[in-house]
């Protein structure tokens, strides 16, 4: 009777036991975040830039995909990251227009890096506080750091320097403080 | 056994005397494409922002297109709204590389607007369009208290039915324009909402009684309407009629098209909905290799029958009525052929320049 109890309990936790390890499996298969970078128009440098980031985040990110969309540049991209619906989830903005955006819209979103110069001034990356419909605050904020992680790897800054000479992925603390805007925890992990 | 020792045998002898003749075989042709890819990252281009129609159709059709494409790529998005799609349309045709690595969804209107519309730089006839998903076949509906239930209901009608519309370029203009200045029919058209969800706002609220908007659309964004009888549908515009459309009366609607008195009105309402036949297509620049161009062709068609893609595009409800390259670009280019004094007429109908 004991053995037999045993044996329907040690059958019983074998199944549990392959149940859990094909859970990594099932978390492998899920499908990749999809993000949206708002950059600029399509003649500009910074639209291109976005096609750089969007290369390298097919190729470095992990779990992560970026999307470019051409927009009119930095008062559109601050537009667009604040809005309720279909907003976009990062943007890549100078130093003077997101210090110039208001301070509502400022509350909307965070810095992640510094991704270059243009026209004498950074161009900074940032990101909506707001994570995407559907996906938790920290998965969103996996996603974010498995952005800047790509951008900064060799393999990331090969595919946007490509596309953007004057790529520089930095750290831009200073940058975001002296524009009003917080860090983004991403960006610090 | 022996069947087994012949083919590499066969293979080799017919390689061998399609080297000798310098021709590429198919096996080699097939490889150079799949090497290309493998080693490329495609790029969808869009004439849209992120979050509508076009976004969901797109990412759903390149999420199952690049995996039978050889090589199977990555790919990647490029949002380029502006102008009605013109903006992309001219990045597309004059800009992108034309190596077979970008593939754009663009507007329907192309054919349409090159013929129509002034400055346009572009030639539909030189893109290559590899597929379409779905036809975008335009439902007129008017809002249930008109009293009108068909499109013979309209015909009758003495008081106008008013549309609302988005703008002169779109089709909730170009739809209700050709029933009143071709047709005939007592019709009145509000230009200047700023989107589809505004007009059914406006139905509701009676400032105006009719819509002409995508199939698609109306069973998605406008599903509470139709599901409840608030709109009927009167007529479709598009060469295809589809058939599980009703009117009020429980009859299939009748298509535009069919109205036509003469062959010049058919060729003029063939163009005017020609928008509708073109639906959510896919193309790739001029002068992209063949053997490139073919591959693209072929995956979209599988891509088209791939039980997993069609389980997606259920899921999304997306309507999926696809039409292979050849149709397409044949369609296009019998289109941009139509006859200058007709698309001066077209024009005329429309109030464009």
């Amino acid at each position: 009777m004991i053995r037999k109890f045993i044996k329907t309990a040690a059958a019983a936790l074998s199944i549990a036991m392959l149940a859990v390890a094909v859970q990594p499996a099932q978390t492998m298969a899920m499908e990749d975040v999809e993000l949206v970078v708002g950059t600029a128009g399509t003649d500009h440098p910074l639209f291109a830039a976005g096609n750089g980031i969007s290369m390298a985040s097919v190729i470095a990110a992990k779990g992560v995909k970026v999307y470019n969309f051409g927009t009119k540049g930095d008062k559109d991209n601050m537009k667009r990251i604040s809005k309720t619906k279909r907003a976009i989830n990062l943007a890549l903005v100078s130093g003077k227009g997101l210090a110039a955006a208001n301070d509502k819209m400022k509350k909307e979103v965070s810095g992640l890096i510094a991704v270059g110069q243009h026209k004498g001034d950074t161009i900074l990356l940032i990101a909506r506080n707001k994570a995407p419909k559907g996906l938790s605050k920290d998965a969103y904020t996996k996603a974010l750091s498995s952005v800047v992680a790509a951008l900064k790897s060799a393999k990331g800054k090969k595919f946007v320097s490509k596309e953007w000479k004057a790529f520089a992925p930095a750290n831009a603390d200073a940058a975001f403080k002296a524009a009003g805007v917080a860090v983004h925890k991403a960006a610090m992990m | 056994m022996t069947d087994r020792k012949f083919r590499p045998n066969g293979l080799i002898a017919a390689g061998a005397v399609a080297m000798a003749l310098g021709a590429p075989t198919g096996v080699a042709a097939a490889d150079d494409v799949a090497g290309f890819y493998k080693d490329n990252i495609v790029t969808a281009v869009l004439g849209a922002g992120p979050g509508g129609g076009y976004d969901v159709y797109a990412r759903t059709v390149m999420k199952h297109l690049v995996k039978h494409i050889p090589g199977q790529p990555a790919f990647i998005m490029q949002f380029m709204p502006g102008a009605g799609g013109q903006k992309a349309a001219q990045y597309f045709y004059n800009v992108a590389s034309r190596d077979g690595s970008k593939i754009a969804k663009l507007s329907n209107m192309l054919p349409a607007f090159q013929l129509l519309r002034s400055g346009v730089k572009y030639n539909v006839s030189k893109l290559n369009y590899i597929g379409r998903a779905a036809s975008m076949q335009y439902v007129t509906m008017v809002w249930h208290t008109t009293g009108v239930k068909s499109l013979e209901d309209a015909q009758k009608a003495k008081n106008p039915i008013v549309f609302g519309s988005s703008g002169k370029s779109q089709s909730n203009y170009i739809v209700p324009a050709v029933m009143k200045n071709l047709l005939g029919l007592n019709v009145k058209v509000i230009a200047g909402y700023p989107g589809t969800a505004d007009i059914n706002k406006a139905l509701e609220q009676g400032e105006v009684t009719g819509r002409a908007g995508a199939w698609s659309s109306w069973i998605a964004a406008g599903a509470r309407l139709v599901n409840t009888g608030k709109v009927v549908a009167i007529a479709q515009a598009g060469t295809e009629k589809a058939t599980d459309i009703k009117n009020g009366y429980g009859e299939p609607v009748p298509l535009l098209l069919d109205l036509a008195k003469n062959d010049e009105e058919r060729a003029i309402l063939k163009l005017l909905a020609s928008d509708a036949a073109m639906g959510r297509n896919f193309s790739v620049p001029p002068e992209v290799p063949k053997a490139r161009v073919t591959a693209l062709c072929r995956a979209f068609d599988a891509t088209m029958k791939d039980p997993e893609f069609l389980e997606e595009a259920k899921k999304r409800k997306l309507i999926i009525e696809p039409k292979p390259c050849e149709w397409l670009n044949a369609f296009a280019q019998e289109v941009v052929a139509t006859p200058k004094p007709l698309v001066a007429k077209a024009k005329q109908i429309l109030g464009w320049k």
